[in-house]
């Protein structure tokens, strides 16, 4: 828990901030609409801690969203069964993730270039099948994000979903730990019999599928499949999992932190959006807190921690 | 030396494929990408040896076009010199940022540079106020250096050209000659052996970043002189993965230590090269991104490929 | 302890950041209880395609140069990039701060479909602004179109065709493949070049520079290489448009330049005179064209207090006066035309300061 504290003490001052500077911001109902707007950022994120933990990054995974889209809502319009289109979706993402990986480990490249590769190659075959025309899907599959239970929606409940699943692959099971092994020292790991290749493979087939589960989503919510959308979202998905906790030089991990800094983001996002804050005033913040809280890691408080800690800090 | 062979066995094939390619306009068209994204990839070339990466290069340099671009417009008799200084200070600058998170800080350069990609761009809207910087503010003198110079049988060697000529020659020297060069392959080599040698990796990791920044900053002038219209939010958006493309088909390590000036400058021309044939090729534009994509993946795999053949891997 | 500690001191300057800037864009209108005549005033959002666009804050000016005399108590709130889907945020928080009506210049067809169908669902009035969901008219209330679209082609084909003797290769440099108004502009073109008149006139080649400066560079360079003969380009952008006046001033082969070949190649398009000027005086850029973009942000308010207020039926043929602006009428699919295509040239460009 303390180690999560930093993004949970943040959340709190941006919801104290928010509340100030707007009298619309503390409304329950449109912040979690203004989560499920991020869900599948946020669910991407999840996964990206086994890519990331392993010591390994993959920036290709809004490409792979977008482009499993499309070829989903591409079977949606033909009028394959939904079931099986849905499947199809996530069959085809976690292939894409899963060939990063085998791209990785075959030719012993850097996962950072392949994935920059294939950022391009997904979004690029996304564009040369639709050009600028759209997909639509049947209207009844529309709007998942309006359906709620227990108060949240269906994103956020698959978000907290995964997060637990997550939580527990990564701390509880041998897989957990070969990937925290691999991260840590793939030379270490190998000789002690893990199977550092098959363990990177792995990681990005976990977070090729979370892409599937991102862009049914995705799909669901907007209500149609273009090759445009949700560009730069690698860049959003990175920053959640380093706010969280989780090093990027692998080695760590630190699921439930990237859930709080995904409720973080949405938080600032939104607090600043419903306040107007300049789109430039937004970028520069969003940029400032991302090296605040690795800096933050860094640098030793401890003396200043003493000092406060007699006082006991009172957040305003 | 086996990449010249290939480079030139690929530029052959090209000529076959593509002859409108090897016409005088289309190599003037990449003589004119050349010297942007081989500016920039010098400095960025710097960093991934000593084992790191800077994705903000593309924010610094729409920064410093901004920049130069709000002092031209008022102040349209300055010299070009001093055009050029104010980009590379403002460069310098934001490049010490990064180098001063990473090296003093000890962040990870990937996380520093993300977030000053975001936070630089933002300054590029404050620097102008949000405005947009357009050919009727930049004088003609600027713009010329970009379209005029020594001409040979319709190919014309221009000012920028000179300019980033001159950039790669120091550059090239800089790794040659000056032991601080070398330093930095030693350090992005082995880190520890280099700092136990008396190489202060604070200082090398510094110097790459401020490097970076000051060569991103020269860039953002040659883009204004080039383009004469800045953009607050599209200057430079992007070119971060230009840039390290170039650095990657050059075969340098992404773990450092390892690489060479001469490849980077070969890289540059085939990434210029890929742009500018593209668009003559008349490549389907919603084609492009993939054809792009596929391109670089070729590269990076053959180069893996041939490593792990060195290896006698399997 | 030491997260806590850090957590203060971000805290402190996310503070001193957020409230900081926030007080210059907070005005009174989210101050609760603070505007007594609020209910005189229409709250009306302009959100445009992307932040530093002077294009749009020329459409601004149109809504805050009527502000008071329409009775609009106007904010705009840009989205940082030009994605398909920037602009949900900005719909869903403008929304909750309690705009009524929502002016936007959608940066997709349909993208923006489903959150547009949310707030309206709220009572949100939405209106399209300068691009239009084509296709998807019924998710929003009515569109301002800057112009008649079917006239862009005929004014431009013959812009250019009059300046080359209608004859010889043409090319167009659009910006990206997917913008519904270039490929309505284009299709516009096409069908003005098939008349008999323009029978000598023929279309080489359709490039796209994406609106970047890079890329439209390089593709009207790309053009002057595979089309020796190429006698003319038409860029309906100005990004586009721009970009190819710089690439013909720099090689000196626009009529009367150096490098002129068989009378140079001319060029013209759509774009803003800040941005062409220079071109224009410097003789590169002869006549080009564009509407005054303010046009759309005075209509597109004065429609945003009549619908509020349930002042305007919006059946096809409804005509409306726009107090200063003269008579408009309400198009077919609800489409309103702001304006008229004006002519740039040397003579009349410093009277356009946009």
């Amino acid at each position: 828990m303390r180690r999560n504290l930093t993004p949970l003490l943040l959340s709190l001052v941006v919801l104290i901030v928010g509340s100030r500077i707007s009298p619309h911001f503390l409304d329950f109902a449109y912040l979690r609409d203004s989560a499920t707007l991020l869900a599948e950022i946020g669910i991407i994120a999840i996964a990206m801690n086994f890519v990331i933990s392993a010591g390994q990054i993959d920036l290709s995974v809004g490409s792979n969203m977008v482009l499993t889209a499309c070829l989903t809502a591409k079977m949606l319009a033909a009028g394959l069964p939904p079931i099986v289109c849905f499947a199809s979706g996530l069959v085809i993402a976690t292939l894409l993730g899963y060939l990063n990986g085998v791209l990785i480990t075959f030719f012993k490249a850097p996962s950072f270039l392949i994935t920059v590769a294939t950022l391009a190659i997904f979004r690029g075959a996304a564009k040369a099948m639709l050009g600028p025309t759209s997909v639509k899907i049947p209207a009844d599959l529309i709007g998942i994000d309006t359906v709620t239970a227990g108060g949240l929606t269906v994103p956020l409940l698959i978000l907290l979903m995964l997060t637990v699943m997550a939580t527990f692959v990564l701390n509880k099971t041998v897989f957990g730990r070969w990937v925290i092994a691999v991260g840590a020292n793939p030379r270490t790991a190998l000789f002690s019999g893990v199977p550092v290749e098959r363990v990177i493979r792995s990681t990005f087939l976990i977070t090729g599928f979370c892409c599937g589960i991102a862009s049914l989503l995705l799909l669901s919510r907007l209500g149609v499949a273009r090759s445009d959308l949700a560009m730069g979202s690698e860049l959003d998905i990175i920053t959640i999992v380093v706010v969280g906790g989780t090093a990027i030089q692998g080695g760590s991990a630190n699921v439930v932190g990237s859930l709080l800094a995904f409720f973080l983001l949405t938080l600032l996002r939104t607090a600043m959006g419903v306040a107007s804050v300049t789109a430039e005033y937004q970028m520069t913040i969003i940029g400032i807190l991302l090296i605040a809280v690795v800096l933050a890691k860094r640098v030793s408080f401890q003396s200043i921690v003493k000092k406060f800690k007699s006082s006991g800090p009172k957040p305003t | 030396m086996k990449s010249i062979g290939l480079t030139a066995l690929a530029l052959i094939g090209l000529y076959f494929v593509a002859p409108r390619l090897f016409a005088a306009d289309s190599i003037n068209s990449i003589l004119l990408w050349l010297p942007l994204i081989l500016t920039v990839a010098l400095g960025e070339f710097f960093v991934v040896v000593a084992r790191g990466i800077d994705i903000s290069v593309g924010s610094i340099l729409g920064c410093s076009a901004m920049l130069v671009g709000v002092i031209l417009r008022s102040n349209a008799e300055l010299p070009l010199t001093l055009a050029f200084a104010a980009g590379g200070v403002l460069g310098l600058v934001l490049g010490l940022v990064n180098g001063l998170l990473v090296a003093a800080a000890k962040l990870p350069s990937l996380i520093v540079t993300i977030g000053t990609l975001a936070s630089f761009r933002g300054l590029a809207f404050l620097i102008g106020k949000g405005e947009t910087i357009t050919a009727s503010m930049v004088p003609d003198r600027l713009m010329q250096i970009s379209s005029r110079g020594a001409s040979l049988g319709g190919v014309t060697f221009t000012g920028i050209a000179l300019l980033c000529t001159s950039l790669t020659v120091f550059a090239f020297l800089f790794v040659r000659f000056v032991p601080f060069g070398r330093a930095i392959f030693a350090f992005g080599g082995q880190p520890e052996a280099a700092t136990r040698r008396g190489i202060s990796g604070e200082r090398v990791q510094l110097f790459v970043f401020t490097l970076s920044g000051f060569l991103a900053g020269i860039a953002g002038v040659i883009y204004l002189s080039r383009f004469g219209q800045v953009q607050p939010g599209a200057a430079g958006s992007g070119f971060e993965l230009t840039v390290i493309a170039a650095v990657a088909i050059a075969g340098t390590k992404l773990t450092g230590g390892n690489g060479s000036i001469l490849k980077v400058v070969l890289a540059s021309v085939i990434v210029a090269t890929l742009n500018v044939a593209l668009s003559i090729l008349g490549i389907d534009t919603n084609w492009q991104m993939l054809v792009y994509g596929i391109v670089l993946l070729l590269m990076v795999c053959g180069d893996g490929y041939r490593r792990r053949a060195q290896l006698g891997v399997r | 302890m030491k997260p806590s500690t850090l957590a203060l001191g971000i805290s402190l300057l996310a503070l001193i950041a957020v409230s900081g800037c926030g007080s210059t864009k907070t005005d009174t209108s989210t101050t609760p209880g603070a505007t007594p005549t609020a209910g005189a005033k229409t709250k009306i959002v302009f959100i445009p395609k992307s932040a530093g666009n002077p294009y749009f804050t020329q459409v601004e000016s149109g809504f805050k140069k009527n502000a008071d005399q329409f009775g609009i108590d106007f904010s705009s709130q840009a989205p940082s990039s030009a994605d398909a889907t920037s602009q949900l945020a900005v719909i869903k928080d403008q929304a909750q701060r309690g705009e009524e009506v929502i002016v936007i210049a959608p940066n997709s067809p349909d993208a923006l479909n489903e959150a547009l169908d949310q707030v309206v669902a709220k009572g949100v009035i939405v209106i399209t602004a300068d691009s239009d969901l084509t296709g998807n008219e019924s998710h929003r209330s009515v569109g301002v179109l800057p112009v008649d679209f079917t006239t862009i082609g005929p004014e431009q084909v013959e812009l250019l065709g009059s300046q080359i003797n209608y004859e010889g290769e043409i090319a167009i440099l659009s910006a990206t493949s997917d913008a519904p108004n270039q490929n309505a502009w284009i299709e516009s073109m096409k069908t003005t070049l098939a008349e008999p008149k323009y029978a000598k006139m023929k279309l080489v080649e359709v490039v796209y520079g994406d609106d970047e400066p890079q890329k439209s560079t390089t593709e009207t360079e790309a053009l002057l290489t595979k089309h020796a003969n190429l006698r003319g380009i038409i860029a309906p952008t100005s990004v586009g448009l721009a970009a190819a006046a710089q690439v013909l001033g720099q090689k000196e082969i626009a009529p009367g330049a150096k490098n002129a070949k068989n009378g140079g190649l001319v060029l013209t398009g759509l774009g803003t005179p800040n941005e062409l000027r220079k071109a224009v005086k410097a003789g590169v850029v002869a006549k080009f064209q564009l509407w005054d973009p303010a046009d759309i942000g005075t209509v597109a308010g004065y429609l945003g207090t009549q619908l509020k207020a349930k002042k305007l039926d919006l059946k096809v043929g409804t005509k409306f006066d726009v107090p200063g602006k003269g008579s408009f009428e309400i198009k077919e699919k609800q489409i309103v035309i702001a304006g008229k295509l004006v002519t740039f040239t040397k003579e009349n460009i410093d009277q356009y300061q946009y």
